[in-house]
């Protein structure tokens, strides 16, 4: 019960004694308003506008902990001259007024530029402190860690005092002080960035038009220049090379050299075959004709004057006698018109090509009537004499029919003449071409390879131009961005700490906590104790532990008594 | 050991309060008197035995009280029958303490009874009581061994058993002397004093122990200032 005792007032007012003895450490917080430009240009890859925020915390974060802004802080905080001048500085600067304002900027820079120096030796020599103060200093965001929507951040520091400053200032002037730092510091490097990236990617696209871009460019109209035209040595005029060959050589750039070559000789080929298929065609139904139309045959058609003379004969004949009787001999001399007709009806026989029938439709139409009148004929031929009239008549016309289809084949056969004429020269023509194709072809693939080279040389350089030019672009897109950049504002000012309440110790809880362990550790104690006991307390641990009767108990009186 | 050393260690004479009444203590005397007359009754008037004639008190280690108790006892059997002839006998021959706590001035004891430089009936002292007797340790001795071994002391016992009721025998602790440890073997009975809280189970078992191993009849334990949890003042008003 004691020794509980003990244990519960030792740990509690050693705690309690401890927290009132120990150095007390303040906190100050200011809080950052972070206020983000809508981002309107569509070059700018869109990140979403919460992961962008994300980012720009996170790295404000960074930016925060930095050594120089750290360092920068501390070397106010420990010098209170240096802090006041840079103080007056910085009023100098953010009231002057726009005449004055480059000259207030400059005072401000020099005076920056000794914190500087300072700063840069904390920063080299004393990495312990840096890396102490640096822990002091907490970010938060509402909400912890994953930021989200947050656009407000606070920044605390957690300092003890230190003599020259009065109990709680010190955290406050720290947390005031690396606020302003931060705030400079992030101007600074914003300017800076931007400036560097936009100039940065301009002179990479000059640099890159005048030595890759100009240079492929000049080097392909050259080689164009040297090789296609006038000035190229050539000992075969009808071979050389002109620059409209340009065509022929962007093709074979296309479909690759040798299958290129081969595509246009083949199209000169297939016309060559082309036309020698359409000659031999020809040739072919000339011969055909030529076998219809003998002169063996011709001979033996009635001439168009006898026809024409026969027929007159007939009308005479035909012609009614004046007494009406009939005249002596006309029925023989009729017949033997008749006779003289007939022969030539059926010989020679002409028999037209299927190829001409189908391209002339006048011999088509005399031969079907040809062969309608023979139909006649031959009916006629059972049914009357050979002398009647009709029949007569239609032996005319049969002949007359035939000579015509002969006159027209006649014309046909010349006019296939001239075209087989044409035809040939035609071929001759393509041949002659194609020779010339092939050399020209032969010429121009030694140039290939070299234009190939130069070609995707000039290709390259313009895409990468153009990719520059879009990140100039982008470089610029930024630049109009930052102009008008995030704004940074500190919200509240820091507050001075209670100096009755430091942030630790805390000891209204400590020693609360204290207490509970210490009740905790008693219990702990007590059983233990109880445990290792192994004295006699009562008559059942007697009689439990020694199995002897208990025959009596005094009890322990306040004083030694004898009764 | 000289007296002086011994009043340090264990000032026991300065709590002799016999005469000292306020009502506290008067109050605790009462209660002293019922727990210690409640032993009494315990050890004498058992049923299952006979009353032992010759009582001996002992403990495991010094200090426990055994002095207390057979001064107790010897006082509450002296007053509760005044026909009972009671001898208190201080065998605790290297610390004596008998006599003080009773405010007798001893002499010679039963040391110098056993080796018959004194007759017994010299030795005994009278006590406040007129039916309580003391005999002393007498003069310390440097061999008690020889004295338990001797003859004498069992011839002794006897008369004193002969010439008294009771005989109740102060001696020295079981564990640390052999007095005890003999002298358990010659008595009716023996009882064994235990500081509640103080000593441990182990010392009391092996007194025990010792003690039976001498064929001694072991009546009981008597636990002696013993405490409960709930003080006692709180105890009664609940």
């Amino acid at each position: 019960m004691l020794g509980m005792i003990f244990i519960v007032v030792l740990l509690t007012g050693g705690t309690y004694v401890a927290c009132r003895k120990a150095k007390p450490i303040y906190e100050s917080s200011v809080t950052i308003l972070v206020k983000q430009p809508k981002r309107q240009t569509a070059t700018v890859q869109e990140v979403s506008a919460d992961r962008s925020l994300e980012v720009f915390l996170k790295t404000q974060r960074e930016l925060i902990l930095s050594d120089r802004v750290i360092s920068r802080t501390m070397v106010l905080l420990e010098s209170p001259p240096l802090r006041e001048t840079w103080r007056q500085a910085r009023q100098v600067a953010s009231a002057a007024s726009p005449e004055a304002r480059a000259e207030a900027l400059a005072g401000l820079a020099s005076v920056i530029k000794q914190i500087d120096e300072r700063a840069d030796a904390i920063v080299n020599e004393r990495q312990e402190d840096l890396r102490r103060f640096r822990k002091s200093v907490d970010i938060r965001t509402p909400g912890g860690e994953v930021v989200g929507m947050s656009e407000v951040f606070t920044v605390r520091v957690r300092l003890a005092d230190l003599p020259g400053f009065k109990p709680g200032q010190r955290a406050r002037t720290a947390v005031d002080l690396l606020s302003s730092c931060y705030l400079d510091r992030y101007w600074e490097v914003q300017s800076e960035s931007v400036r560097d990236a936009s100039a940065f990617v301009r002179q990479r696209l000059n640099d890159l038009k005048t030595g890759t871009l100009d240079p492929a460019n000049k080097a392909l109209n050259d080689f164009l220049n040297t090789k296609l035209g006038s000035a190229a040595p050539t000992t075969q005029p009808d071979t050389a090379l002109i620059p409209a060959d340009v065509v022929i050589l962007e093709q074979l750039l296309k479909s690759g050299t040798e299958a290129g070559a081969q595509i246009i000789r083949t199209r000169f080929e297939q016309e060559k075959i082309r036309l020698g298929t359409e000659l031999a065609h020809a040739q072919a139904l000339q011969q055909q004709l030529a076998e219809q139309i003998t002169d063996e045959k011709i001979a033996k058609l009635i001439t168009k004057s006898r026809v024409d003379a026969l027929e007159a004969r007939v009308m005479v004949l035909g012609e009614p006698s004046k007494d009406g009787k009939e005249k002596p001999g006309r029925q023989e001399e009729l017949a033997q018109i008749t006779a003289e007709l007939a022969t030539m009806t059926d010989e020679p026989r002409i028999i037209v090509p299927e190829e001409v029938l189908r391209n002339n439709d006048i011999v088509n139409k005399m031969k079907k009537k040809l062969a309608d009148l023979i139909i006649d004929r031959n009916k006629m031929q059972g049914q009357f004499a050979p002398t009647y009239r009709q029949l007569v008549d239609l032996y005319i016309e049969i002949a007359r029919a035939k000579l015509e289809i002969v006159e027209e084949l006649k014309a046909e056969k010349k006019a296939l003449d001239v075209k087989i004429k044409t035809l040939t020269a035609q071929q001759d023509e393509v041949t002659r071409e194609l020779v010339r194709l092939t050399r020209k072809l032969d010429a121009i693939s030694v140039l290939l390879p070299e234009y190939e080279r130069l070609k995707s040389d000039l290709q390259m350089a313009r895409t990468s131009y153009a990719r520059l030019e879009a990140e100039l672009l982008q470089a610029q897109a930024d630049e109009q961005q930052a102009r008008k950049a995030t704004t940074i504002q500190v919200v509240d000012t820091a507050g001075t700490p209670d100096p009755e309440r430091p942030v630790i110790p805390w000891t209204p809880v400590y020693t609360v906590i204290a207490l509970g362990v210490s009740i905790l550790l008693a219990l702990a104690y007590a059983f233990l104790a109880d445990h290792f006991d192994h004295t006699l307390r009562n008559i059942q641990e007697v009689e439990r532990y020694l199995g002897t009767t208990v025959v009596g108990s005094v009890s322990k009186a306040g004083r030694r008594i004898v009764v | 050991m000289t007296g002086a050393q011994s009043a340090r260690r264990r000032p026991l004479e300065k709590a002799m309060v016999l005469t000292e009444s306020t009502k506290s203590m008067r109050r605790v005397r009462r209660s002293l008197r019922g727990e210690i007359g409640h032993l009494w009754a315990s050890v004498f008037f058992a049923p299952e035995r006979a009353a032992p004639r010759t009582l001996l008190v002992t403990a495991s280690e010094r200090g426990e009280g055994v002095t207390q108790i057979v001064a107790g006892l010897g006082i509450v059997g002296a007053e509760s029958n005044a026909e009972l002839r009671i001898l208190l006998v201080d065998f605790n021959l290297r610390h004596p303490a008998l006599a003080r706590v009773l405010g007798v001035q001893a002499g010679a004891g039963i040391a110098e009874v056993i080796r018959g430089e004194v007759p017994l009936s010299e030795a005994m002292c009278p006590t406040a009581l007129s039916n309580l007797r003391l005999l002393p340790a007498g003069h310390r001795l440097d061999q008690p061994l020889g004295l338990l071994r001797s003859q004498a002391l069992r011839e002794v016992l006897g008369d004193l058993a002969a010439q008294c009721d009771h005989v109740l025998i102060d001696a020295a602790a079981a564990n640390r002397y052999p007095d005890a440890q003999t002298l358990t073997g010659l008595v009716d009975g023996t009882i064994l004093v235990t500081r509640a809280g103080e000593t441990r189970r182990e010392t009391v078992a092996e007194a025990k122990k010792r003690i039976e191993q001498n064929r001694g009849r072991l009546l009981g334990v008597v636990l002696n200032q013993r405490r409960f949890p709930i003080p006692g003042f709180i105890y009664r008003r609940l």
